[in-house]
């Protein structure tokens, strides 16, 4: 089995060796496989979005992205990479050389949640790993961490146990800001921008490695708020000019620039963003007390382009603000599919009629499809 | 000790007066690995406990380990009992109409690792069926599969951790199902006209905010053909249904 490795590393030596003396040319030599993957995701390579991802080999420079879905990725070295819903990392460097000090492993984590532990054939030196995030540079000398990341760039990074519970190393988070190691278990920094300071880390309490996803950076744990509102309250001492910032907000997701752009695209699973979701509402109490509007339907946008012969009244393709539900056609079947606190997916067969009534925390309204007639749902989703 | 009962009875399909020559199969049982396997063929038989002379008492069934595997075919079957084991697998079949299923499990104990599959082909079946009123229940894989109309579901896992997938096809059928405590993941194909469908998924939610919930687990995924149906969701992230 090793000797199998080191003919591959071998032969991905000779690619780096090929790549410097051939200008353009690519890359075909495996450095990993999909060893796991469930839902929607795609491997982007030299802009071909490969759709089957089952043993799909890794090369340099493909992008891995999820929607809803996960991957698994080992590297040679069996480095493991996971991702989880709605996240991207490029594969941006890696070769391996029998001197582990001479081999490389460089990738950018862009968006979403993801996991890395280093690989267990020790052929890649710690020092020679690096990650990167829109905000930050990890440096490894521990073995497993997760990092997620928002729309933003804004990065949250825990360090993993291992199997026993005790600290997998270190790792070092560092930006223009300065730098942060983390050293504990279930230890964790927040990088806002790329030029403020990682937040003092902080031991997050009563999780586990599979809680860990996009939620996390949405909705931080407490120990992070408090970590955050030190850092800003900081920084709002030091005269920092950030006195505007209230990193609790969170408004920016309230705007997309691209909104009158997206209206002109077709609308599907893939499109579902989880962190477009106003999670706000319902999970930080700093939204001042909210009318509930009851959705008129002659006052709602109707819509059948794109849906197979559907008609939608109190809703539209897409994301809707206002419930929270994106609204898309699968298969020729009408979706809606909401995902705060719970997830309520509901597909309604080609041809049906009805309307779906919703009352929820901070929303009520109705979604009716067709003509409103035949089939009555009616959802209570709160806390 | 390894038990092992296996029951095989063959009805007359001519009888069709059952009142006083219906087959009665009376269990009370105790130990670990139990493997039951009952074929029951005809009309008006039972299984449950030791008396069935009003509405049928319950069979009690209790150990770990246990593979359940009954096959109904006729119509008017009866089947009554609290069964509580870890580690169980659980395949009921039933072919016929106007069958009644009355079932607990995990009622006097523990019933954690549960694998339970139901396929019903009749029509008029009434089940009452629940899992984990009193005792932990975790990790539940259940199935349902229902081909048929005017049956009566009333189904509650009371347990964390529970995947409950359910096929219907036919028109009129009532159900009524309840998810409680966490991790709470339901799919639900519906193919039939005039439905009334009642799905309560309590405490599966995150709460606002701060408790360190960060990954909605309560999750339901309906698919619909239907005319004339009307379904209910009440997804809460409290215990109470109010």
């Amino acid at each position: 089995m090793i000797t199998r490795q080191f003919k591959l590393i071998r032969k991905i030596q000779l690619t780096t060796v090929s790549l410097f003396l051939s200008i353009g040319f690519v890359f075909a030599d495996p450095i990993g496989d999909i060893v796991e993957s469930t839902g929607v995701g795609k491997i982007v390579r030299q802009n071909e979005d490969l759709n089957n991802l089952n043993n799909l080999p890794i090369e340099l420079n493909d992008i891995a992205e999820t929607a809803m879905g996960s991957m698994k990725i080992e590297f040679l070295d069996k480095a493991q990479l996971d991702l989880k819903e709605h996240s991207e990392v490029l594969i941006d460097e890696i070769y391996y050389d029998p001197d582990p000090s001479l081999s490389k492993m460089s990738m950018k984590f862009t968006m979403g949640t993801a996991r890395f532990a280093s690989g267990s054939l020790g052929l890649v030196n710690k020092a020679n790993i690096d990650i990167q995030t829109p905000t930050a540079t990890i440096g490894i000398r521990g073995t497993d961490f997760t990092t997620t990341i928002d729309e933003l760039g804004r990065s949250l990074i825990v360090l993993l146990p291992d199997a026993n519970g005790s600290p997998s190393g270190e790792i070092s988070v560092t930006n223009l800001g300065g730098t942060v190691v983390l050293s504990e278990a279930y230890q964790a920094t927040m990088v806002s921008t790329l030029d403020s300071a990682p937040t003092n880390p902080v031991t997050i309490n009563g999780i586990t490695p599979s809680m860990i996803d996009n939620m996390f950076i949405v909705n931080p744990p407490r120990e992070v708020k408090e970590a955050i509102e030190d850092s800003v309250a900081d920084e709002q001492d030091q005269d920092s000019g950030l006195l505007d910032v209230d990193f609790l907000e969170f408004n920016e997701l309230e705007s997309d620039a691209l909104t009158d752009t997206e209206k002109d695209l077709e609308f599907s699973e893939l499109d579902i963003d989880l962190l477009e979701v106003d999670f706000l509402r319902d999970l930080l109490d700093v939204v001042e007390a909210l009318e509930k509007t009851r959705v008129v339907l002659a006052d709602a946008q109707a819509s059948g382009a794109g849906l197979a012969g559907f008609t939608l009244k109190g809703a539209q393709i897409g994301f809707n603000k206002d419930s929270q539900f994106n609204v898309f056609e699968q298969d020729g079947n009408l979706v809606f599919f909401r995902s705060v606190n719970g997830v309520i997916n509901i597909i309604i067969g080609a041809g049906g009629s009805g309307f779906i009534d919703v009352v929820t925390n901070d929303y009520e309204g109705i979604m009716q499809f067709n003509d409103g007639d035949g089939i009555e749902i009616y959802i209570n989703q709160s806390n | 000790m390894k038990k092992l009962i296996s029951l095989i009875l063959l009805l007359s399909t001519t009888n069709i007066f059952a009142d006083t020559d219906d087959n009665e199969i009376i269990i009370t049982q105790t130990g670990d690995t139990l493997k039951l396997y009952i074929d029951q063929e005809g009309f008006g038989n039972k299984i449950g406990g030791n008396d069935f002379t009003s509405s049928g008492t319950a069979m009690l069934i209790t150990g770990a380990t246990l593979e359940f595997d009954l096959d109904f075919t006729g119509n008017s079957n009866i089947l009554f009992g609290p069964v509580t084991a870890d580690n169980s697998y659980y395949k009921l079949d039933f072919t016929g109409d106007s069958n009644q299923i009355d079932w607990s499990i995990g009622a006097t104990g523990s019933s954690d690792d549960s694998d339970i599959n139901f396929s019903v082909t009749g029509s008029s079946n009434t089940f009452d069926l629940d899992q984990g009123t009193a005792f932990s229940a975790e990790r539940l894989n259940a199935d349902l599969i229902v081909i048929g109309s005017s049956n009566v579901f009333d189904v509650d896992w009371e347990a964390d951790d529970v995947i409950w997938n359910w096929d219907i096809t036919g028109a009129s059928n009532n159900i009524n199902t309840l998810q409680k405590d966490g991790a709470n993941e339901m799919t639900v194909e519906l193919n039939g006209d005039s439905a009334d469908v009642d799905i309560s998924q309590l405490s599966g939610t995150c709460a606002a905010s701060g408790n360190g919930c960060a990954t909605p687990n309560a999750i339901i995924t309906l698919d619909i053909t239907s005319d004339n149906s009307t379904i209910q969701i009440n997804q809460k992230d409290s215990a109470n249904d109010s």
